[in-house]
């Protein structure tokens, strides 16, 4: 019980009870299996996409689709690393098996730095329709947008863009390197290090992640502006972080047989915070909304006036529902979080309420009407596709659970009053 | 109380028998807790799922640290207070959302940039703190209630053994209210157990509260009662005295009023005089044409008279007493010379000509007489009468009338000729076109060849020259 970080604690503890668990904890031939028909998949799926695009909205809406979908997958990512983190920082116990898996969520960030490309392309090829601000006619139309000239043109946005993956790999790699270095020796100074680092990384992480979704999703209209806008992002970004932990943990519990350590209260747990992250994001949503329906300045009120009609005031309602009061009220209780059949079934449903939340983010900016075809889902299915290929390969033949922390003997007795 | 080694107790030989049973710090109170030391929280585990096993209903384990699986093995079902905690928070919301919809709609409408006077948005931080705030106050509370806390003390402190519960023993307490409570088999059953040590806590003799404690509580109570007594009696009191504000209402907020003085300008006043050059809202009257029928750079020409717009009336009674025999040769008039407009500066539309007429019949009828020609009721009373200081008004048929420019006439009417006085602060600019157009048409009338009348109007004519 006590919090001592001795590497005798550690030995001891965890080598006698749990011995036998540390065998077959890697995805090993279902790697395989996953890897290249999800790879297939991504691919497919894109091309269906663009050639979807071709006949209807061309290209713009095929980058349109295709931010949306990026975005989703790369919440997960930004979602587990902040998560990660937070648990280095406050020296949590409970959560060291669960730690892996996230550890290696994040790490796709790195093979989703290269899928960014095709929106830095467009951006530097000067494709304006997208992004407005990079229209010449546009800007100089609008002299809003040419005060924010020195801060929204194509160069600096490529600098930035490569910065934000810069941080991010950087982190995700150092998180990663360390903790698989300790499944080697239960050197607690490892651990020491890292939760070291992790106050200055997490500086890195909120500026990096809250310029991000300004310069990515918020600059879509340039007029624009919330200051809340980045948190907006994460709060989304945790909740799907949380409902895809859930969700791989059973589906790799299950029928995989991985992960056994995992028990009935760590999910709990996960459930809590994805309950507590659905709030999180209702209150961050509501908060940019009152303050600017209440302040009634035109140029804030546009943003939700292109919400609010037009059709998308059915989506911002789905959004509000479905995102925000059926989860909470089944989140709230507590057989809910303790049920693997309930906590996936939730857990799916999020999954798809944060794709609603970015789609309504992002598409208004497109068209003054929801606009959902091949485009769309192709584009969906491909990022997703491609994300799980590069979770699969991030998590390689690693470990799904780490094997020497300190603090794991902890983890596996974690028990919920 | 001696520290005795555990030993194996030999059943069904009372009490005083049992070895490691301790007595009491009174045993001349009855006993209420039965209290056994474990050194292991193993032994501790097993002990309290004997117990609850047994059918015992009020008992509690204590220790150092949380066991893992205690709770099951004591029987303790999951805690209630999520649903109070549910309740009160639902609570919360219906209390917010009445309490904004009764205070903001209902009882104190007020109307605030045209918003809503109930709207969920603005509601709904309102509704989420209270939320918030009962939630957690029946938290506390109902925490507090379901284990009985407060609790000043406890009979189980009596004992020395037991405060080792914060370091590293541990202890099963049996109350003796318990129905399955019976002394000896109880101390038998812990003993069996495994127990170091068994021993029994009685109730305590409560002693009275000291003197100087009892004194200074109602000595406090006592002066706590001063300043309500003092608000009580001055609201019920009448007084000549300015009223004792704690907290100043808005209306009694530092201000000046009309006309009082200030120490704040030089001046002295508390009213501050218009900066010059000042223009209030809607009297930029900026178009020359339309409000003094000048044309433009008019007032050039006015500021270059020796008189002023307004004074010119006194100027022209000058001019009329002139015109009696013996006086000086008339002066010329000033108004001769401005810059006259010679046509009018809005649409000229048949609803602007009714509007004149109606006008006309209503100010200038009186005196001028429907058909212009000077011979208004007021003006027939003044010969009847022989008044001796009325002008009668002239004829608008006159050579010089009929020539004379508009805005000259537009004048007149604003600021006055002769006996007659400015109109201008009682017909707004366009009834005063609306009059000169009619004034026009009167005019026009009297000149008329029959070939202006549209034939078929013609027959509706009665004194025509045939």
């Amino acid at each position: 019980m006590s919090h001592a970080l001795t590497p005798e604690h550690s030995t001891t503890g965890s080598h006698a009870q749990a011995g036998s668990w540390k065998e077959h904890q890697t995805l090993g031939a279902l790697a395989g299996k996953i890897w290249l028909p999800a790879l297939i998949t991504g691919v497919a799926g894109l091309v269906v996409a663009a050639g979807a695009a071709a006949f209807t909205g061309g290209l713009r809406q095929f980058l349109f689709a295709y931010l949306t979908a990026f975005m989703y997958v790369l919440s997960f990512t930004l979602g587990s690393m902040l998560f990660v983190l937070v648990q280095h920082l406050t020296r949590a116990g409970w959560g060291v098996v669960i730690r892996r898996m996230q550890e290696l969520i994040a790490s796709a960030v790195l093979p989703l730095s290269i899928l960014f490309l095709p929106i830095l392309v467009a951006v530097l090829m000067g494709n304006g329709e997208v992004y407005p601000w990079n229209n010449p006619a546009f800007v100089a139309d609008h002299p809003l947008v040419q005060a924010k000239a020195s801060y929204l043109n194509s160069g600096w946005f490529t600098v930035r863009a490569v910065a934000y993956f810069a941080i991010w790999i950087f982190i995700t790699r150092f998180l990663l390197r360390n903790s698989l270095k300790q499944d080697q020796t239960p050197d607690p100074s490892i651990t020491i290090k890292l939760e070291e680092r992790s106050g200055p990384l997490i500086f890195l992480f909120a500026l990096s992640c809250t310029f991000a979704a300004i310069d990515w999703m918020m600059s879509l209209a340039p007029e624009w502006y919330s200051t809340i806008f980045g948190v907006y992002y994460f709060a989304g970004s945790m909740v799907g972080s949380f409902a895809l932990l859930n969700l791989l943990i059973i589906l790799l519990q299950k029928p995989a047989g991985l992960l056994s350590p995992i028990s009935v209260e760590h999910r709990h747990d996960t459930g809590k915070l994805m309950f507590g992250f659905t709030c999180f994001w209702a209150y961050i949503g509501f908060s940019q909304y009152m303050l600017i329906w209440y302040a009634n300045i035109p140029e804030e009120t546009l943003w939700f006036q292109a919400r609010q009609n037009g059709g998308w005031e059915y989506v911002s309602l789905v959004l509000i529902f479905g995102h925000f009061f059926i989860p909470a009220l089944l989140l709230l209780r507590r057989q809910f979080k303790r049920s693997k059949s309930q906590l996936a079934f939730v857990s799916v449903w999020l999954l798809v309420m944060h794709y609603v939340d970015l789609y309504w983010l992002i598409y208004p900016q497109f068209a003054p009407s929801p606009v959902f075809g091949l485009v769309e889902i192709g584009a969906l299915v491909g990022l997703v596709g491609l994300f799980v290929a590069a979770l699969v390969k991030a998590a390689g033949q690693h470990s799904l659970l780490p094997l020497n922390d300190p603090r794991l003997d902890e983890s596996l007795k974690f028990h919920n009053i | 109380m001696t520290s005795t080694p555990h030993d194996e107790a030999s059943p069904g030989t009372g009490e005083a028998a049992v070895r490691g049973v301790a007595p009491a710090a009174d045993p001349k109170q009855p006993v209420a807790y039965v209290l056994a030391e474990y050194s292991t929280p193993e032994a501790l585990v097993k002990a309290a799922r004997q117990v609850y096993q047994q059918g015992y209903t009020k008992f509690d384990a204590h220790s150092p640290f949380p066991i893992h699986g205690i709770d099951d093995a004591m029987g303790i079902k999951f805690t209630r207070l999520p649903w109070f905690t549910f309740v009160a928070g639902g609570l919360g919301i219906i209390t917010a959302t009445l309490l904004i919809y009764y205070t903001n709609k209902e009882w104190y409408p007020y109307l605030i940039s045209g918003k809503p006077l109930f709207s969920i948005p603005s509601a709904a931080p309102v509704m989420f703190e209270l939320m918030v705030l009962f939630a957690a106050i029946t938290t506390l509370l109902g925490m507090l209630a379901l284990n009985r806390l407060p609790l000043f003390t406890h009979p189980l402190f009596q004992s020395t053994r037991f405060q080792r519960v914060t370091n590293d023993k541990f202890f099963l307490s049996i109350d003796a209210r318990d129905p399955k409570y019976k002394s000896e088999k109880t101390i038998q059953l812990l003993t069996g157990l495994g127990a170091e040590y068994v021993e029994t806590c009685h109730k305590e003799a409560s002693a009275p509260l000291p003197w100087a404690f009892r004194t200074a509580v109602f000595l406090g109570l006592l002066l706590a009662m001063v300043p309500v007594s003092m608000v009580a009696w001055k609201r019920s009191t009448y007084s000549r005295e300015p009223r004792i504000r704690v907290i100043f209402d808005m209306v009694s907020q530092p201000k000046k009023k009309t006309q009082t003085t200030s120490t704040l300008w030089q001046d002295g006043r508390a009213m501050r005089p218009w900066v010059e050059g000042t223009i209030a809202k809607g009297e930029l009257k900026a178009d020359d044409a339309f409000y003094r029928g000048l044309k433009p750079g008019g007032l050039n020409a006015v500021a270059a008279t020796t008189v002023s717009m307004t004074n010119l009336v006194a100027n022209q009674d000058g001019a009329a007493a002139a015109a009696t025999p013996g006086a000086p040769a008339t002066p010329p008039d000033p108004l001769d010379k401005l810059p006259w407009i010679e046509n009018f500066p809005l649409e000229v539309t048949p609803e602007l000509m009714k509007r004149g007429q109606e006008r006309y019949n209503i100010y200038c009828a009186t005196c001028h007489g429907l058909g212009g020609v000077g011979n208004g009721l007021v003006t027939i009373r003044a010969i009847e009468l022989a008044e001796g200081t009325w002008v009668p008004p002239v004829t608008f048929h006159s050579e010089g009338l009929r020539k004379q420019p508009i805005g000259r006439m537009f004048h007149s009417i604003s600021n006055g000729v002769r006996k007659m006085p400015g109109y201008g602060d009682q017909i707004p600019e366009r009834d005063r076109w609306a009059i000169l157009l009619y004034v026009r048409a009167l005019q026009k009338s009297k000149y008329a060849p029959l070939s202006d009348v549209p034939p078929e109007k013609v027959n509706q004519l009665t004194d025509v020259a045939p």
